[in-house]
């Protein structure tokens, strides 16, 4: 809990907040002199911050905002860079589809199998010698 | 001032809690989603019052422009940490000053005393008679002198306030912030922030007294 000297504080706050400066604390003829300037300047304080003016964030600023977050994010967010069009499957489904598809131009490619085995070719036969003698052969 | 509502001196229970709006809700789902649309309406939206709040606590533009940015850039990052308790605005603003408070201590630990923009704040709503009706003129040269001296003295005489005061004098009286609000920025009691106040309030006026004197004495 505040002490008195802060109670006293959040009351005049309070107040304060209240009023437009115009009028008096309902309190203010039990204060002191300390207390009434310390409510005095406490008003006058808020008054003058009310004479600032607003101010705006220079015309650059979310450009540049943008441009940190590029660079701490490697590129990632608010890139220069064109979007890429996103694919329309998956890259896995990509891998597969090409694998696939060179398969199939693969066995495309291949000769047609023959019907006879021209791998083995026999070697010719070797002429027999004839085992009849020439004069045993004439009548 | 602000959204409270008093009833004999005593603020509304009632009034005490702010709901999060349903548009707050889906910026903050899309933002959660690392949207760049809605971190962009983010900056729109918030922009000028972090600006404003850095400006006021370092009197630096550029400082105060470096920490705003940096204000973005780290709730872009750490946006999924974001849980929802407050307004996205209470949530920046926390991100502001703590940052405010870090360069402040940076500065004084170098015994660093950075150039203050007293004179060269950003041009104001009055010098470019934003917020004037078609029928007023805009507001002379010398007016125009007048009030930008005037500002730098209350400028000079907030830098003059200890930082902890300053930020609730930013918070409260420029920035229009309920007491709610302040103590989940803060971290403080609401009893404490009001008697901070109090002291804050009188310390701008002795300091900007003493500004006065000083130019007489000059």
């Amino acid at each position: 809990m505040p002490d008195g000297q802060d109670k006293r504080a959040v009351d005049l706050t309070d107040w304060i907040d209240q009023t437009d400066g115009s009028g008096r604390h309902p309190l203010s003829d039990s204060f002191d002199s300390h207390e009434k300037k310390d409510l005095e300047d406490a008003l006058q304080g808020r008054n003058l911050l009310k004479t600032l003016e607003a101010v705006s964030a220079p015309p650059h600023f979310e450009r540049r905002v943008k441009f940190k977050v590029r660079r701490r994010s490697a590129g990632r967010y608010f890139s220069h860079h064109p979007t890429v069009q996103p694919f329309v499957v998956s890259i896995d489904a990509f891998i597969v589809l090409a694998v696939a598809i060179m398969a199939a131009c693969w066995f495309l490619i291949q000769e047609p199998p023959r019907s006879d085995n021209t791998f083995f070719v026999d070697p010719p036969n070797p002429e027999i010698p004839s085992t009849i003698s020439p004069v045993e052969s004439s009548p | 001032m602000g959204n409270s509502t008093y009833i004999n001196g005593v603020q509304c229970a009632r009034t005490r809690r702010r709901r999060i709006s349903v548009d707050e809700k889906r910026l903050v789902i899309r933002l959660k989603s690392q949207e760049e649309a809605a971190f962009t309406q983010l900056m729109r939206l918030h922009k000028d019052r972090v600006f404003s709040v850095c400006l006021r606590m370092l009197a630096n533009t550029a400082e105060a422009e470096d920490i705003a940015q940096e204000v973005f850039v780290r709730a872009f990052m750490s946006i999924r940490s974001f849980r929802e308790e407050a307004q996205l605005s209470t949530w920046l603003y926390r991100i502001a000053v703590n940052l405010c408070k870090n360069r402040l201590k940076y500065h004084s630990r170098r015994h660093y005393r950075a150039h203050r923009d007293f004179e060269g704040l950003p041009d104001s709503a009055s010098n470019q008679g934003v917020g004037k009706t078609s029928g007023e003129s805009s507001p002379r040269p010398d007016e125009i002198l007048e009030g930008t001296q005037a500002e730098a003295r209350v400028q000079r005489a907030l830098m003059d306030v200890d930082p902890d005061y300053r930020n609730l004098l930013i918070l409260r009286d420029i920035q229009g912030l309920t007491y709610l609000d302040i103590m989940k920025i803060t971290g403080l009691a609401e009893g404490t922030v009001k008697s901070r106040l109090h002291r804050a309030r009188g310390a701008l006026r002795r300091a900007y007294d003493a500004q006065e004197e000083m130019k007489f004495n000059a």
